[in-house]
């Protein structure tokens, strides 16, 4: 069918002195794959390769052969990155040359760990021997890429991680923010930003106070946060994503919930239902409430109102919430 | 040998998983006679057919199921129930619930990319769920049982399709997804026990550990799936001197070594080969074979771990891949959580490291109407697979909020092809189909946390340890049990209807199934909830390393 011959291991004198290991699948394996024969032979001088422990440019060729048929194979890429810091140690290889490889292959292959990984070693090996001018134009087109990722998915778990990763990594905060309220701007549901908001604004700290990143945190900056989250509250009132987030800053500063009381009355009348535009205002004033014993009342309406009409997916989880109002007292 | 702690909760036990339909009183009432002409009744058509042309009090189960004053039966509160009449009216046969056929109450008027996906998935689901000739499918499970077939033993010649060379990397998953979903499905799989071995023997390292494949450097995620594989298809028929357990092939002694060279000393954590990344599903994946094969806690293997877990909860109050800020997401929230219940007592691990009011709030929001499923993220679409990694998390919520409890308080009350998906116009796969009935099978059974190991059929072998050998293994998971309970007819089996496609050879026969499993019921195999392999084998691999001397 195909006229075009297929690049052969077995005919290219290159590959002539190794004896091709072939796959011991034991008996009457169970989802067993039919490989394809250009997968089969590929396999096969790459277990050669390996038993003989050999690092060379050809095992670049053979790696790459093989990813581009199946890129979850994590066993050719910790071989891959031996062979590469091995061939870099002695200037046979350029390892800026693996990054553009891997832009190709992560473009193609959205959902992919291994690629991520190997890019962190990748970039952490070019890091170590580079001046700081260097590292600096390598953290700027790594973040050059990265756009072009989140253009296609802006929701890229493996992305978001290693852009964590690599900011922490080069102390590359700088232009952070403005990054991540640019793409709130595009969508404002964007859950993964607003979670890398959160990364950026308390300095890589999570919840936990024994992370580094931990400190005061001036009171501008808490402003300005609340100040975002109501810009973003007011065109989209039912977004999760912002209230979370308003509830997560809060916490992190020690700031009381009732310190939000009115911006949640805006959204969640109590006493006028059908003015109701967001139940997470609902929530957050029943938790507002719950903590003072003669409001109780206005937090079991509040979880009512939820259970009934505005969240009935959660009566459950609602319902729970009154016992524990209820069980308070 | 130190007193166990005890939490007890003064509050009343908290059940999510119970859904609204089902009631407070035991489910104990006379069978239904079984002739050729009756059946369990398994969709909520058939459950009120029951009921209406019944003349005998009709079982408990039915009445549980139909509560009109559930508010997830809006539109039935008007219906003149009538328990006389011998064939059902048109008009009262129920509906889908109006929360599962129509927009949620609130929605923003701005649109974004995100609200766009979320609009579009929610209105095809609705239709799904607004068939009237099909509210609430029944479970396929000869088609169901037939594709899962087709992953261990292949579509053509034995083998799978070439495309499958995207998971070669992989190949334990797809034996442990293949078979536990057939285990759900009621089908004695010990016929493949020898195969399993054979087929995942070539995968282990002299060095320790599973690959994915032969000659594939040894990986935690694909150990956890060839451990429980071979956890599935058990002990051999009496006589089988050669193995006994399957689990018997794990060169016990070199998997441990190897988990201390994917150990990360400083974190707490485990990366998932070495060299490859670090993440909580190492984590998880890790405890699973330590607990499972019975390896000792000396050595300081699960020092930090707990603290590393506790650390990745977010300020969502989900849980992200590692503690260094990545986003909440279901699968590591389940890998989270089950990880610290493998470690300690749910009431007294989960209490101490996680922010417990935020967890429950969070895992409670991925559920979305009209859908019906689960999300992985907030602000991120529905997908069957969250059935169990968020449905799962549920029984261990449930665990660490109630405490340890007495065995005796647990009386509580598409049709073409198989396979199950991710959502709509989405294609099955292997993977979506064992999680999505691990996910229905929760629903089926409530799951607690007890103070006394799980009682065996046969009494376990007596135990023969040297004086020297080092301290006993991690007991925790091993304390679980579950009570059956009324099939769940809520609308999230929708999830599972299946897409037209050409059909697959049906070779499933009734042999397939174990004794007592009837191909048209809803009624799935109950699993552990921690371990996600039947349920029973649990205590019985406990028995099997407890019978054995140091490695």
């Amino acid at each position: 069918m195909n006229p075009t011959p297929l690049y052969s291991y077995a005919s290219d004198p290159a590959w002539a002195d190794l004896l091709p290991l072939p796959q011991d699948d034991g008996q009457y394996p169970l989802a067993q794959i039919a490989y394809t024969e250009e997968y089969t032979e590929a396999m096969s001088y790459l277990r050669a390769i390996m038993a003989k422990n050999e690092h060379s440019p050809r095992v670049l060729q053979v790696t790459a052969h093989i990813i581009e048929m199946n890129p979850a194979h994590y066993t050719i890429w910790v071989y891959r990155a031996k062979t590469l810091f091995a061939l870099s140690a002695t200037g046979e290889v350029q390892l800026g040359r693996e990054l553009e490889f891997l832009n190709d292959l992560a473009l193609r292959h959205q959902k992919n760990y291994q690629i991520w990984n190997h890019r962190q070693t990748v970039v952490e090996a070019i890091a170590a021997a580079a001046a700081p001018a260097e590292q600096e134009q390598l953290v700027r087109e790594e973040k050059e890429f990265m756009n072009r990722m989140f253009e296609q998915d802006g929701k890229n778990y493996h992305v978001w991680s290693y852009r964590q990763w690599l900011v922490r990594r080069f102390e590359a905060w700088d232009g952070e923010l403005s990054f991540v309220s640019a793409l709130l701007e595009r969508d404002v549901r964007n859950n993964s930003a607003w979670n890398h908001r959160f990364f950026v604004v308390f300095g890589g700290g999570g919840m936990d106070a024994r992370q580094q990143g931990e400190g005061e945190v001036v009171e501008e900056v808490v402003e300005r946060e609340i100040a975002f989250i109501e810009d973003a509250v007011f065109i989209a009132p039912q977004n999760a994503s912002a209230w979370n987030y308003l509830r997560g800053v809060l916490k992190k500063v020690h700031r009381p919930l009732s310190s939000v009381e009115s911006m949640c009355l805006g959204y969640a009348p109590l006493d006028n239902p059908d003015k109701i535009t967001s139940s997470h205002a609902l929530d957050l004033l029943a938790d507002i409430y719950a903590e003072k014993r003669e409001e109780h009342g206005k937090a079991v309406k509040a979880l009512e109102l939820l259970a009934a009409k505005f969240d009935p997916i959660r009566a459950n989880y609602w319902n729970y919430r009154v016992g524990l109002v209820k069980a308070s007292v | 040998m130190p007193q166990r702690l005890r939490v007890r909760s003064k509050r009343p036990k908290v059940f999510f998983t119970h859904n609204k339909m089902s009631a407070t009183s035991s489910p104990s009432s006379p069978k239904a006679p079984s002739n050729s002409t009756t059946r369990t009744p398994s969709t909520p058509s058939e459950v009120f057919d029951d009921i209406l042309s019944s003349a005998q009090p009709p079982p408990t189960y039915s009445q549980q199921t139909w509560n009109p004053s559930n508010p997830y039966f809006p539109h039935y509160h008007n219906q003149n129930m009538s328990t006389t009449a011998t064939t059902p009216p048109e008009s009262l046969i129920p509906p889908t619930p109006a929360l599962f056929t129509t927009r949620p109450i609130l929605q923003d008027t701005l649109k974004t990319l995100s609200s766009k996906e979320q609009l579009s998935t929610a209105e095809i689901c609705m239709k799904y769920l607004s068939n009237p000739s099909d509210p609430f499918p029944i479970l396929s499970r000869r088609e169901h049982i037939a594709f899962l077939k087709s992953g261990v033993l292949g579509v053509q010649n034995g083998k799978l399709r070439e495309e499958m060379v995207a998971l070669d990397a992989s190949r334990p998953w797809i034996i442990y997804w293949c078979l536990q979903g057939l285990v759900s499905l009621g089908v004695d799989v010990g016929k493949y026990r020898e195969r399993v071995i054979s087929s995942l023997q070539p995968l282990q390292n002299e060095s320790g550990g599973f690959g994915g494949g032969n000659g594939q450097v040894s990986h935690v995620t694909a150990s956890y799936a060839a451990v429980l594989a071979l956890a599935v298809v058990g002990r051999g028929e009496d006589g089988d001197e050669e193995y006994g357990e399957a689990l018997g092939i794990v060169d016990r002694r070199a998997m441990f070594r190897w988990l201390h060279e994917i150990k990360d000393w400083e974190s707490g954590g485990f990366r998932v080969c070495v060299g490859g990344e670090e993440d909580v599903r190492g984590v998880y994946c890790a405890l699973v074979i330590l607990a499972l094969l019975g390896l000792p806690t000396s050595g300081n293997l699960t020092q930090g771990t707990k603290e590393y877990l506790g650390r990745c909860q977010t300020y969502e109050g989900g849980f992200g891949a590692t503690p260094n800020g990545n986003e909440a997401h279901g699968g590591y929230a389940f890998c989270t959580l089950a990880g610290l219940c493998i470690l300690g007592e749910p009431a007294v691990v989960l209490r101490k490291y996680l922010d417990m009011d935020r967890a429950i709030s969070w895992l409670s929001a991925r559920q979305y109407a009209p859908e019906g499923g689960f999300s992985g993220r907030t602000n991120k679409l529905v997908d069957g697979c969250y059935s169990t990694w968020v449905g799962g998390c549920w029984a261990l919520i449930e665990a660490g909020i109630n405490g340890p409890q007495d065995e005796n308080e647990e009386k509580l009350g598409e049709k073409e092809v198989g396979g199950l998906r991710d959502k709509p116009r989405k294609g099955p796969d292997y993977y979506h189909s064992n999680y999505i009935l691990l996910g229905l099978a929760s629903t089926q059974n409530y799951f607690y946390y007890t103070s006394s190991p799980i009682p065996l059929s046969s009494p376990p072998p007596s135990p023969n340890r040297g004086s020297g050998d080092p301290p006993l293994p991690l007991t925790a998971p091993f304390l679980w049990r579950y009570s059956p309970r009324i099939p769940s007819n809520t609308p999230n089996v929708a999830e599972a209807i299946v897409k037209d496609m050409p059909a697959w050879p049906d070779d499933v026969t009734e042999e397939d199934l174990l004794p007592g499993q009837e191909v048209e019921s809803d009624r799935l195999k109950v699993h552990h909830p921690i371990f996600n392999i039947p349920f029973e084998r649990a205590g019985e691999i406990e028995a099997w390393w407890k019978g054995k001397v140091g490695f």
